[in-house]
């Protein structure tokens, strides 16, 4: 189960961030979320209408409207056509654009749109002629041919020299801002989702399971999840005064339970530095098993510790309050 | 550094490595010194050739690769000064892991697939071993069990493993678990924490921290990541197309950067802690190692650049006590960071 | 770099293009020795047998006087056990050899590639169909089913030939093909290519066979190889009918009329021989600079 009961919800034109380590499941979501790969369980709806259930039209649209960007520069374009032929491709398909005349000034703006000025220079180039972060860019343009109007985007910058990021990441936010595109961020790094999705949301993924869901600003400065706080505690920072002296989340064990052995209750209680007998090992902690305004997480002892017990089922109470019993 | 014995020193040093299109000078004059229980860090991006020098420094270039010139002299323990340059190969391979020795990326394809990891202790054993009675059998059970517990490791479930039967920080471990074998006095890892998780990146960092801490010995880190350079380093190069363009204490290089390169570096990265930064990129993208520009190679991408950038490179000057930095206008970008920089540092520590 | 007006039309016109790249293949060529020498060995040889025959007589003169004589001037490769000229054979027989071997290796190639693509990228029943049908070809032995084809049928025709030994050779590219569309399906521009909604037709045979182009060109001169083979084989064995002389029928003749017991004959057994094994030689040798070709990252330049 790569993916084990996830559900959100991205309005027209918000961002929001998967974050979480290797394994999580956030890539395999954010291709089911793209529709380009089957649920085993569980919808994906657009607008309200399931889309396996779409009537051929209104597939046709979504399969405009939602398109995806992947991480590896040198893979996401083909290397056998150069950059005209590949954002002309879906133009010609879905026919965008008829005349020549139509094909260049699209060409020329979808270009200039990701930052790659003069457009000329780059219209007859081919991959391999190009660095890292421009092919991330041609990617972006091939994207924005169909006018979509949500992009999963996994991994856009994890390959790209760091002093290039921003600029990335800037020229996507700024299609939000302009284009109302919406985001889904897939990456592994906190500090880029907080810097990408400051204004929207940030989803916390673990061993296939959402563990907690709430606004970026909320989830980076008050997390909840155990799991969330351990993340921001390890992450190094760039500022030896206070990476050195942070206080890091010392986690039980080092060990990750293999997708397919996973213990009974919550999925990290092994390595929680939090864990309780009982209460973590009994049952699997709903999404929102703590439900402050917009923001969810899936943990009981969280739950307990911010006034919301009632919200912990019976079974893992009582086990709980057993096991304090035996070792009182 | 001051009445610190150097373990390390390189001049000049310049390596090229030819190819079909022409010569790639992947390092253009280098020179350092690396005192004897110091962290080094050098930080660079693609092109930078922070590999090439961290891949000199125990002299395992690939074939196109040559030292055009200058000098990397070793102290050893009886303060005898190696040329590494010079030597041949049987000395090579007695200096190779026994005096200094290399960790590279945990990748899987690191470490032979087919072979347990306790023969992998043996064979660097046998490979870089003396001449004089090699480590072998109980010894070296017992030496390698003690590195593997210096990564907290456990010996008895890693040593009969498979490689693809641990984890990826695992690898990393038993990777410098290996480097640790023969007691160097120099250990240089090659991007670290790169490809790992987080909660992985932390407990390889806080190995490499306590192995720095309880058993002082020199090392140099070659990475991308800034990040790691301010968990562990006491010294950091800042490198840019094949030269060291900043050199200087932790404290120096983070908080009072003199070369527009490290500062763009700086304003590149974002922090968890502290509110929405002001982020920037650096504009244009890194040099062809072929077809360099003239004068200061960073000048195409610099908001500082003038005409005497573009004709003449800079060498290192002396921008403060134990800081040099490449750059006709440090005064400029100095005083340009303090202005800003001072602020931003105290804003992002508030809010941490 | 600015061309006129004229020299651009001229440069764009379809004419104008196929040359262009005729120059641009033929640097490219040249850039692998192995595969320029390679490659003019087959241009001449194709030349020579293809054009050649134009000039020359049909019917080659039988002299009873020069029976198995060595090379002089007048006849340079000898003459065989009818007093005919072998060089006037070997240039008059290499076009049948050539023509079948080209289009078997084209037939089979065609099947080959089309099956394993889109038995690789549609998958399920589709491919477990093709998979199976390549293997009941692979089962079944080749010889002895030509054999009995060739009792069957009547091998009269090159087209007949060639179609034959087609539909037996494209089992092992094909699983081949199939492969490497297995993984090619993987790759992230191809699933990008199915959010963009491209359409499978336009997948296969527009995003994933071109990146196999060069896999697919050198797995073709190979076939070339392959069917020469066969049709030499059979030619030999008897079981394609001798209506015309080409190289297989040389080597059966000298065969069946004894050169090899001959030290004066032996330039004519082994001229056909060596015209074959040259032929084959000159293709693999090219394969190092197709594969180069159907590269644009060396086209380029760059």
């Amino acid at each position: 189960m790569a993916v084990d009961d996830v559900s959100f919800t991205i309005e027209p034109g918000q961002t929001l961030c998967l974050v979480g380590e290797s394994g999580c499941g956030k890539s395999t979501t954010g291709r089911m979320t793209a529709g380009l790969l089957e649920p085993s369980q569980g919808r994906v709806l657009y607008g309200d209408k399931e889309v396996d259930a779409l009537p051929d039209e209104e597939k046709r649209r979504f399969r405009r409207a939602v398109q995806i960007i992947h991480q590896d520069p040198y893979a996401s374009l083909n290397p056998i056509r150069n950059v005209t032929q590949i954002l002309s491709a879906p133009l010609r398909r879905h026919r965008l654009a008829k005349r020549r005349s139509e094909f260049q000034s699209r060409l020329h703006e979808l270009l200039e749109t990701v930052g790659l000025t003069p457009p000329e220079e780059f219209l007859k180039k081919y991959p391999h002629q190009l660095s890292g972060g421009q092919r991330q860019r041609v990617s972006v343009a091939r994207a924005l041919t169909v006018n979509p109007e949500f992009i999963v985007a996994d991994e856009p910058v994890s390959m790209v020299d760091v002093s290039l990021r921003i600029e990335l990441l800037n020229m996507l936010l700024r299609l939000q801002k302009d284009l109302g595109v919406a985001f889904l961020f897939i990456t592994h790094d906190l500090a880029v989702a907080k810097h990408f999705s400051w204004g929207g949301r940030i989803g916390v993924m673990y061993l296939g399971r959402m563990v907690e869901l709430g606004p970026t600003q909320k989830v980076v400065r008050e997390p909840v999840h155990p799991y969330t706080r351990a993340l921001i505690s390890a992450l190094p920072e760039a500022d030896p005064e206070l990476t050195r002296n942070k206080e890091r989340l010392r986690l039980r064990s080092p060990d990750i339970p293999s997708l397919l052995n996973l213990p009974a209750g919550c999925p990290f209680h092994p390595r929680c530095p939090m864990y309780e007998e009982g209460l973590c090992d009994t049952d699997r902690p709903a999404e929102d098993a703590v439900a402050l305004e917009g923001h969810v997480a899936a943990c009981y002892v969280a739950a307990r510790e911010l006034g919301q017990e009632d919200r912990i089922p019976e079974s893992s109470r009582a086990a709980g309050a057993e096991a304090v019993r035996r070792t009182a | 550094m001051e009445g610190r014995d150097k373990v390390l020193s390189v001049r000049d040093l310049e390596i090229g490595y030819s190819t079909g299109r022409g010569l790639v000078r992947a390092v253009r004059g280098v020179s350092f010194d690396l005192g004897d229980e110091e962290s080094l860090a050098f930080i660079g991006e693609s092109g930078s050739g922070k590999t090439t020098l961290g891949l000199s420094l125990v002299r395992l270039l690939p074939q196109n690769a040559s030292i055009a010139r200058g000098e990397i002299v070793f102290r050893t323990a009886s303060k005898e000064a190696l040329d590494l340059t010079t030597l041949d190969d049987e000395d090579l391979r007695r200096f190779r892991w026994g005096e200094c020795a290399m960790v590279f990326q945990s990748a899987l394809n690191a470490l032979n697939p087919v072979m347990r990891i306790r023969d992998h202790f043996a064979d660097t054993a046998k490979d870089h071993g003396e001449t004089n009675g090699t480590l072998k059998g109980r010894a070296l059970t017992e030496r390698a069990t003690e590195c593997l517990q210096m990564v907290q490791l456990d010996p008895d479930r890693v040593l009969g493993s498979f490689p693809h039967e641990l984890s990826g920080g695992m690898r990393q471990r038993v990777m410098i678990a290996l480097g640790l074998l023969l007691n160097p006095r120099v250990l240089i890892l090659d991007e670290p924490t790169t490809a790992l998780d987080v909660l992985t990146q932390r407990a390889i960092i806080e190995v490499l921290r306590t192995l720095k801490d309880e058993h002082r010995f020199a090392m140099i880190f070659v990475s991308h990541d800034l990040s790691l350079a301010a968990e562990l380093a006491d010294r950091v190069a800042t490198t840019y197309a094949g030269r060291i363009v900043e050199l200087g204490e932790v404290e120096q290089i983070f908080y009072h950067p003199r070369h527009p390169y490290t500062v763009g570096l700086l304003d590149a990265v974002p922090t968890l802690a502290g509110g929405q930064q002001e982020l920037s990129s650096i504009p244009g993208s890194p040099p062809d190692l072929i077809d360099l520009p003239t004068g200061c190679k960073f000048h195409p991408r610099c908001p500082y650049a003038t005409d005497k950038c573009r004709e003449e490179d800079p060498p290192l000057i002396e921008v403060a006590p134990g800081q040099t930095a490449a750059c006709w206008h440090w005064e400029k970008v100095g005083a340009d960071w303090e202005a800003k920089g001072g602020e931003r540092h105290e804003r992002d520590a508030h809010q941490a | 770099m600015a061309a006129t007006t004229g020299e651009r039309r001229y440069r764009d016109s379809a004419v104008g293009r196929i040359l262009a790249w005729f120059a641009s293949t033929l640097k490219l060529m040249a850039r692998n020795r192995v595969g320029f020498a390679g490659f003019l060995v087959v241009s001449t040889i194709v030349l020579v047998t293809f054009i050649g025959p134009v000039f020359l007589p049909s019917e080659v003169p039988v002299n009873v006087e020069e029976i198995y004589e060595t090379p002089t001037l007048s006849h340079p490769l000898g003459t065989d056990s009818e007093g005919k000229d072998v060089l006037l054979q070997i240039i008059n027989g290499g076009r049948p050899i050539l023509t079948i071997g080209f289009l078997a290796a084209a037939i089979s190639t065609t099947i080959a590639v089309t099956l394993g693509s889109l038995g690789g990228f549609v998958g399920g029943r589709v491919d477990t169909g093709f998979t199976w049908l390549a293997d009941m070809v692979l089962t079944i032995p080749q010889l002895p089913l030509l054999a009995v084809l060739a009792g069957v049928l009547r091998l009269n025709s090159k087209i007949t030939v060639a179609a034959l030994i087609g539909v037996l050779f494209w089992p092992t590219l094909m699983r081949a093909t199939r492969a490497q569309v297995l993984s090619l399906k993987e790759r992230d521009y191809v699933e990008s290519a199915r959010a963009l909604g491209l359409g499978t037709p336009h997948i296969v045979f527009r995003e994933i066979a071109p990146n196999m182009a060069g896999y697919i060109a050198i797995n073709f001169t190979l076939a070339v190889t392959a069917s020469m083979y066969a049709v030499v084989g059979l030619t030999l064995l008897g079981l394609v009918p001798l209506s015309e002389d080409n190289w297989g029928v040389m080597i059966n003749l000298a065969w069946t009329r004894g050169a090899i017991f001959s030290k004066d004959s032996v330039f004519y057994i082994m001229s056909p021989i060596a015209a074959i094994a040259l032929f084959q030689l000159g293709l693999v040798a090219m394969n190092r600079s197709l594969s180069e070709i159907f590269d644009p990252r060396l086209r380029r330049g760059a």
